[in-house]
C-alpha cells in the first residue's frame, strides 16, 4: 500500500512535470507563431521589394546596354602639333609649302594689266617682312584661263561668281599631299566688286586690291582666318580700306612652318 | 522558412551587388599595348573612349555608314547627332569644305533596332550643288563646298557631334586613337566626283 502511495505521488509529479512542458511547449510554439507573423508580414515583403527593384534595375541595365558618363570635356586625344594659325591635315599636320619656296604664281591672262604691280608688291611684302623669299609671281597670258589641279599655281579674275557666294571677295585653294601643298590657285571675284589700287583716290565702295591679294596669299601659303585686328588674316576687308602688310602676329604664325 | 528567407537574402544581395557593378563599370575592350594609355585616362574619358571603340565604319560605293551599338543609349538622353564630313587635301580660304549630316535622335528613337548612321553617296552630289538637303529623316549641309569647283573626292569623318544632356565632339584625332590605322576615310566615286 505504501507503494502504491509512493507510487501514486511520483505519477502526479510526473503528470505535473509533463503538464509544465507542455505549457512551455504551448508557450514557445505561440512565441514562434508570432516570430513567423513578423517574418510574414515585413521582412519577406522588404526582400521581395528589393529583389524586384533589382531586377527591375538589371533591366534597365540591360537595355541601356552601358552607361554615358562623359562630357565634351572628356578629350582623350589630340593633335601633337600647335597649330599656329595653319590649316591643319585630318592628323592635325600644319599644311604649308615646307622647304617648297618660294612658290610660283602666275597672273593669268583674266587679271587686267594695271593689277600687276599690286600683286607683286603684296607678293613682296610677305617676302619681307619674312625675311625670306616664299612668294613669287610673273604674268604669263598663254596660261590657261581657268584655275585646274594641275600643280601649277594662277591668280585669276573671274567674271562670274557662285551667286551663294556673292559677298566673298576672293577665295584661295589650296591642296595638298600628306601635309606639303602641290596646287594653290587665287580666284577673285569680279563679278561682285570693284577694286582699287594704293594711291587712287577714287576708293568709295571699291576694295583694296593689294590687301584682297595679300590675304589670299596668306592662304596660300597655309594660313587661315584669324580675329587678330591687326593681321592680315582677318575674315573681312572693308570698302575702301586697306590692309597692306602682314602683321607681327602673321609673320609669328609663319615662323612655325618657314 | 528562415533558412530558405536567409538563402534568399544572400543571393539577393549577391544579385544587386552584381547589377550595381555591371552596369557601373565601363566595358573594356583595349588591346594590351594600351593598357597603359587607357589606364591614365579619367573616368569620363575611358567611357567616351569605350564609346569610340564602339564605332564600325563602312563605306562602298552607294553609302558610308556608322555603325554602334550605343546608338540608342545615346539618344536616351540626347536630341540630335551630327556627323561631319571633311574633305582630305583640300582647302578654300584656310578651311576644309565639309559635309554635315545631321540626325534627330526622336526619330532615332522610334526604332529601337536602329543601331546605324547611314548618308548616301549620291546625296554628297545632290548637297554640293543645293548646300543644303532635308531628307526623310534627316538633313544634310554643307560648308565651303562650291558649286563651282570640283567635289573633292577624299573624305573623313572628321566629327561626331552630339547635342542635348551631353554636348561632345568625337574628333577625327579621338577617332584615330581608339581605332589605331583604322581611319574612317573614304572615296567618293570619280563618276560623282564632277
Amino acid at each position: 500500500m505504501l507503494l502504491s502511495k509512493e507510487a501514486a505521488s511520483a505519477g502526479v509529479q510526473l503528470k505535473n512535470k509533463l503538464a509544465c512542458l507542455k505549457t512551455r511547449l504551448v508557450k514557445k510554439h505561440s512565441l514562434n507563431q508570432n516570430k513567423d507573423v513578423i517574418t510574414h508580414k515585413f521582412v519577406r515583403p522588404i526582400f521581395i521589394l528589393s529583389f524586384l527593384l533589382s531586377v527591375q534595375f538589371f533591366i534597365e541595365g540591360c537595355s541601356k546596354g552601358f552607361i554615358l558618363k562623359f562630357g565634351d570635356q572628356d578629350i582623350f586625344a589630340f593633335g601633337s602639333v600647335d597649330a599656329c594659325n595653319f590649316v591643319q591635315n585630318s592628323q592635325g599636320v600644319r599644311i604649308s609649302w615646307k622647304s617648297s619656296v618660294p612658290a610660283h604664281f602666275i597672273i593669268t591672262s583674266t587679271v587686267p594689266r594695271k593689277y600687276d604691280q599690286s600683286i607683286i608688291n603684296a607678293a613682296d611684302t610677305w617676302n619681307t617682312r619674312k625675311r625670306m623669299n616664299l612668294i613669287e609671281v610673273h604674268r604669263d597670258d598663254n596660261y590657261p584661263a581657268s584655275a585646274a589641279n594641275d600643280g601649277t599655281n594662277g591668280i585669276y579674275f573671274l567674271s562670274t561668281w557662285d551667286s551663294s557666294e556673292s559677298r566673298e571677295q576672293g577665295r584661295t585653294a589650296i591642296k595638298w599631299d600628306t601635309s606639303k601643298i602641290r596646287d594653290a590657285d587665287i580666284k577673285i571675284n569680279a563679278q561682285n566688286f570693284d577694286f582699287f589700287i594704293e594711291g587712287d583716290t577714287d576708293r568709295a565702295g571699291k576694295v583694296s586690291i593689294q590687301s584682297l591679294i595679300l590675304h589670299e596669299m596668306g592662304h596660300a601659303l597655309g594660313l587661315k582666318h584669324i580675329s587678330d585686328e591687326a593681321s592680315s588674316m582677318q575674315p573681312s576687308l572693308a570698302s575702301s580700306t586697306s590692309r597692306t602688310a602682314p602683321s607681327e602676329v602673321d609673320i609669328n604664325s609663319l615662323n612655325c612652318e618657314y | 522558412m528562415k533558412k530558405w528567407l536567409v538563402l534568399f537574402l544572400m543571393a539577393d544581395i549577391v544579385f544587386l551587388g552584381l547589377v550595381l557593378k555591371l552596369s557601373t563599370t565601363p566595358q573594356r575592350h583595349v588591346a594590351s599595348q594600351d593598357e597603359a594609355f587607357y589606364s591614365e585616362l579619367t573616368e569620363g574619358q575611358k567611357n567616351k573612349f569605350d564609346f569610340v571603340k564602339s564605332f564600325e565604319f563602312l563605306a562602298n560605293a552607294e553609302t558610308i555608314t556608322l555603325k554602334t551599338d550605343r546608338l540608342q543609349s545615346l539618344c536616351q538622353s540626347n536630341s540630335r547627332i551630327e556627323l561631319k564630313f571633311e574633305a582630305i587635301e583640300v582647302a578654300y580660304a584656310g578651311v576644309h569644305p565639309s559635309v554635315s549630316h545631321i540626325y534627330s535622335c526622336e526619330l532615332i528613337r522610334q526604332d529601337l533596332s536602329r543601331s546605324e548612321l547611314t548618308t548616301s553617296v549620291q546625296n554628297f552630289l545632290e548637297v554640293h550643288q543645293t548646300h543644303a538637303l532635308k531628307l526623310v529623316d534627316s538633313q544634310m549641309t554643307s560648308f565651303k563646298l562650291y558649286a563651282d569647283e570640283e567635289l573633292p573626292t577624299q573624305w573623313i569623318l572628321a566629327e561626331v557631334i552630339v547635342t542635348g544632356e551631353m554636348n561632345f565632339k568625337v574628333s577625327s584625332i579621338e577617332m584615330n586613337k581608339a581605332h589605331a590605322d583604322d581611319r574612317f576615310e573614304f572615296t567618293l566615286p570619280a563618276t560623282f566626283a564632277k
